[in-house]
């Protein structure tokens, strides 16, 4: 291992961001955070395979390539780069109750508030509404003879953490 | 032995990639220990306390077995892997723990099906506000003086200022905020 592995995992994780910013401020209304997948990890791991693949045909390219070895300890540490920018979007996407509670008491002439105060900042719509509307898109949530049901992979998600919280020995959380 | 058939770069990358495992035993060991305290801030400690036993195995296991002018890059990569495995972790616990589309999806898994109706005096916007006060005067991001609500540590606001320049750059809405 050497330094020279840092400089291509970071030029990776840089061209995958400015892709993402791109792709977002042309076509935001019609992606969904999936896209982020696809674009921090899927793409990337498509590119390298092709470029090994590649490779074996063009002895040139070989030459350029760094070792198996070396590319899987770059790709894993753009990976790690990625895991962390895609684990902190939905309070960038969504932003979140907590970060809004902050910037609202900040931003108040005297920079304190009530509780009262706060909970008139936030109305019913944007805090659950555009949270259900978001399970319908990503196709967690459906409506069954006019009732809210879960489909195969909201369940698959609602287990996932129920066993992850029981692990922990907490009751189920969130919200 | 594996140190024998494994390269130490191959020993390194298995050791840092169980990082989120490790975090989540020293968890789960840290909430029995220790209930009562604020839950992210548990969370905060298994990360900070699983550091020690990571960074001991890393060194017995791969990162001596290293010539020396590898070995600074090779503590770098691993404090990388390990700051971003771990802060990955902290947010897969923070979803379980405070995030409303989990919550929605676990009350309509919880009664089988929900009417729109029911599911809204599930979920009120005074509870989801008064949950977040409580978790930010535990986490010490808001003082509570005499009802009123001040700024305390201001961690949580900066992050708070930079997602609103990086909505600005992403194209999102900040117009509320």
């Amino acid at each position: 291992m050497n330094f020279g592995i840092f400089l291509p995992a970071f030029l990776v994780f840089f061209t995958c961001m400015v892709l993402h910013v791109l792709i977002w401020r042309r076509w935001l209304s019609m992606i969904s955070s999936l896209v982020l997948l696809a674009i921090f990890i899927f793409i990337p791991m498509a590119v390298v395979f092709m470029l090994v693949i590649a490779s074996g045909v063009l002895p040139a390219l070989g030459k350029i390539l760094p070792p198996p070895l070396t590319i899987l300890e770059i790709l894993l540490l753009h990976f790690s780069l990625s895991l962390v920018y895609i684990a902190n979007y939905p309070a960038v996407r969504a932003i979140s109750p907590s970060l809004e509670i902050m910037l609202y008491v900040w931003s108040s002439p005297r920079k304190k508030m009530t509780q009262t105060e706060i909970a008139k900042k936030f109305t019913e719509t944007t805090l659950v509404k555009a949270r259900v509307d978001d399970l319908f898109v990503y196709r967690l949530l459906v409506v069954k003879d006019g009732r809210l049901a879960l489909t195969w992979f909201g369940r698959a998600i609602v287990f996932l953490f129920l066993r992850y919280r029981e692990m922990l020995g907490l009751p189920a959380g969130g919200g | 032995m594996i140190s024998s058939i494994l390269l130490p770069e191959v020993r390194l990358l298995l050791i840092l990639l169980s990082t989120p495992f490790i975090v989540f035993i020293v968890h789960v060991i840290l909430i029995r220990v220790r209930p009562g305290i604020s839950r992210q801030l548990t969370a905060v400690q298994a990360i900070l306390a699983s550091a020690a036993p990571l960074a001991l195995t890393t060194w017995s296991f791969a990162l001596k077995d290293f010539s020396p002018p590898e070995m600074l890059p090779a503590i770098l990569y691993s404090l990388i892997l390990y700051g971003c495995l771990a802060n990955t972790y902290f947010h897969f616990f923070n979803m379980s723990e405070t995030a409303r589309r989990i919550r929605i999806l676990y009350e309509v898994y919880r009664a089988g099906s929900l009417s729109p109706t029911v599911f809204e005096s599930l979920y009120k916007t005074t509870d989801i506000i008064n949950i977040r006060l409580i978790r930010l005067v535990d986490m010490k991001q808001l003082r509570q003086e005499e009802g009123v609500y001040m700024i305390g540590r201001k961690t949580l606001l900066r992050a708070a200022q930079f997602v609103v320049i990086w909505r600005r750059l992403l194209g999102l809405e900040t117009e509320n905020l």
